[in-house]
């Protein structure tokens, strides 16, 4: 599972940095709290499968569409931002992929709002959770290895 | 140099994306067309001047890899260099789709400096702009 994470972390900061131009904050050890938020949902197929649920704070949701879109913040609205994390998300989970053995024949399944939509009914085998900082806004990061019920 | 392009994709965000990356990534364009599927792009080449494509593979009623192959198979469109964006990076899958004659792979996240540097080598153009010397000793 730690390869796994790593695997997860370096796809996150690739598609931040390219796609957003964004670097991670410095760590001063503080996790930025998320009151508003933005989740998105991906599945990675396969056994074990692999859901990833990444919970964005708003205003770094907003800024992030603005920015891919090439948009004022306030004309970017709910729908747009989830239009842009399903991207986001989508290329993250292409990126996983890639540390993947070819052989283990995984594939990316469509992003959603919703958590039940990735993959149904399952039972998580194991999780992990982490918090990234751009910006001084979060994104929480929750990595579960599952199998369908 | 002008580019007129289409950009072939089912997700209006990426076409978006793609259309301000393109337009950070230094080439003149003039027509800038969209399409959702493999099918509405050929519908879109057969009307217009197109210089590039810019497709996605998994889509919708014709995805990436057929417009491909319907595009070489067709004399007015064979020439028409396609460069394939996705998140499908392994590099069999990128070796399998230059090989049905894509111009040029591109793997997301990209930026303008990358989408830039795979259109010049797929027009045999230099990045900064100018044509290569093979351009300018070509009959064309």
């Amino acid at each position: 599972m730690e390869t796994i994470l790593k695997n997860l972390k370096i796809a996150i900061f690739d598609v931040m940095e390219k796609m957003f131009f964004l670097l991670p904050d410095e760590s001063d050890g503080s996790i930025p709290e998320i009151s508003d938020s933005e989740s998105v949902y991906i599945g990675i197929t396969g056994k074990p499968a692999y859901v990833v649920s990444l919970e964005f704070d708003h205003t770094l949701a907003a800024t992030m569409s603005s920015d891919l879109l090439g948009l004022d913040a306030e004309d970017v609205d709910t729908e747009t931002i989830q239009k842009c994390l399903k991207e986001t998300a989508n290329i993250i989970a292409g990126n996983f992929l890639l540390g993947f053995d070819n052989e283990e024949n995984r594939n990316v399944t469509l992003p959603h709002m919703q958590k039940n939509e990735v993959m149904g009914s399952y039972n998580a085998l194991s999780d992990n959770e982490f918090t990234l900082s751009y910006n001084g806004c979060g994104i929480n990061i929750l990595l579960e290895a599952v199998e369908s019920e | 140099m002008v580019l007129n392009i289409l950009i072939v994709d089912d997700s209006e965000v990426m076409r978006k994306v793609i259309r301000r990356i393109m337009s950070l990534s230094g080439f003149e364009l003039g027509i800038v067309m969209e399409a959702e599927h493999g099918e509405e792009a050929l519908s879109v080449l057969s009307d217009n001047w197109i210089d590039v494509v810019i497709s996605d593979i998994n889509m919708p009623v014709m995805n990436g890899i057929e417009l491909l192959k319907k595009m070489k198979e067709t004399e007015s469109m064979s020439s028409t260099p396609v460069i394939v964006v996705s998140t499908e990076g392994r590099s069999e899958r990128i070796e399998e789709i230059m090989n049905l004659g894509a111009a040029g792979f591109i793997t997301k996240p990209f930026n303008p400096e990358d989408i830039r540097s795979v259109i010049c080598e797929a027009l045999g153009v230099e990045a900064d702009g100018d044509y290569s010397e093979e351009s300018e000793d070509s009959d064309f």
